[in-house]
């Protein structure tokens, strides 16, 4: 059975997209799922959770522009049943380098085809950004999740992210599903944070149930490289993030059973 | 809720929605194969109920390219006995203090790849 792909994404910087694309593969891989994260991003962060020594020596700008196989290319993290294909600097080269590209939207896609049959889930973890790559990364993409932090300016950039790959359906570079918007850094005391949730479910935006808080912990965590299930996570966010990696988990499984019975 | 609690009760839940909704259907159980020379041990009188934090795949190969006909004949997980699982798992947490990073899984596989060289070696020298 094909992988499922699984893209968060959203132009906003800072909203907590690479922390809750590391929680989310490490909560699907401590889930049973075999899971692989693909780090887009040339920031390369979700590769430093996992790789301390930073020593990456070929990551998706070689598996995309040089053809490295992608066997090559994936290493495997200290989570059981997780896997990384990692980012570096060089990645940056790439929103440039595919433009000039023979169908480039595929490249991503193409690239980790062969492997999807070894994994439960990809996740892939976007820069913030309409670059090029990102518009790759979203090709290869069966399902969307939009992180963005309990704000106004976190709101509107939620919308006109959407809008904006609107377009990309209309030209059908993006087919993914919109599993859901999740709200981040959230504080249900403040009232930006629940006009901007109320907000977001009066736009007609699917909106996760479950919020992340808002918890100077996150740093802490990734200071010290711990992700969802370790004992040394903070409980606050590592329960967050649980509960939101069975909301996703529970909505692939219903599009999945969905395509099934479309097919029989 | 203390961490480590907070830590079982969240792998608990994920093991759980992941068991009914992982994708593809889980190996089937192997027939557990008792070990030759292992003493005859009661049955166990109850079984750990905390999902198992233990790793269950190697750590040091690549999935796609890595498993072999042998690798995946063996049983990779095994029920121990609740007093052996908790005194395994304090040594582990105590060997994780020199080296974050240790994997139970890891940590088991050395223990029990050095108990079987020793028990090679002293079956040898018990035949000579």
């Amino acid at each position: 059975m094909k992988a499922e792909v699984i893209a968060v994404a959203n132009h906003k910087g800072g909203v907590g997209k690479s922390f809750t694309a590391v929680n989310l593969a490490a909560g699907l891989a401590r889930g049973g799922w075999r899971t692989l994260l693909v780090d887009c991003d040339p920031q390369g962060n979700s590769t430093s959770m996992f790789d301390p020594d930073d020593d990456v020596e070929l990551d998706v700008y070689d598996l995309i522009r040089e053809g490295a196989p992608v066997e090559k290319v994936i290493r495997q993290t200290r989570i059981d049943g997780l896997d990384l294909v990692p980012s570096t600097l060089a990645v940056a080269k790439l929103d440039q380098e595919l433009v000039t590209m023979h169908r480039r939207e595929e490249r991503l896609a193409q690239a980790l085809r062969p492997i999807y049959p070894e994994y439960d889930a990809v996740v892939l973890d976007l820069s913030p950004n309409l670059g090029q790559l990102v518009i790759t990364a979203l090709n290869a993409a069966d399902a969307l999740i939009v992180p963005t932090d309990a704000t106004n300016w976190g709101r509107r950039g939620v919308n006109m992210f959407l809008e904006w790959s609107a377009a990309l359906r209309e030209h059908q570079v993006l087919s993914a599903q919109l599993l859901g918007v999740l709200l981040t850094m959230y504080d249900p005391r403040t009232l930006t944070g629940r006009e901007t949730f109320n907000g977001l479910k009066s736009d007609g935006l699917p909106v996760f149930a479950t919020t992340i808080p808002k918890r100077v912990a996150a740093e802490v965590m990734v200071t010290n490289r711990w992700v969802i299930g370790d004992a040394e996570a903070d409980p606050d966010l590592a329960q967050a993030y649980a509960n939101f990696t069975v909301e996703v988990m529970t909505l692939i499984d219903t599009a999945r059973r969905n395509r099934g019975k479309h097919h029989a | 809720m203390p961490r480590k609690d907070a830590s079982s009760t969240v792998l608990g839940m994920l093991s759980s929605a992941g068991a009914q909704t992982r994708p593809t259907a889980p190996e089937p159980e192997p027939t557990p194969t008792p070990t030759p020379t292992a003493p005859p041990q009661p049955e166990p009188q109850s079984v750990a109920p905390q999902p198992d934090p233990i790793p269950t795949r190697p750590v040091h190969t690549l999935p796609p390219a890595s498993r072999t006909q042998a690798d995946s004949a063996a049983p990779r997980t095994m029920r121990l006995r609740t007093s052996t699982a908790a005194e395994l798992r304090a040594a582990w947490l105590e060997a994780k203090r020199d080296d974050v990073l240790l994997t139970a899984q890891d940590f088991a596989s050395d223990l029990l790849d050095e108990a079987l060289r020793r028990q090679r070696r002293r079956r040898t020298a018990d035949a000579s």
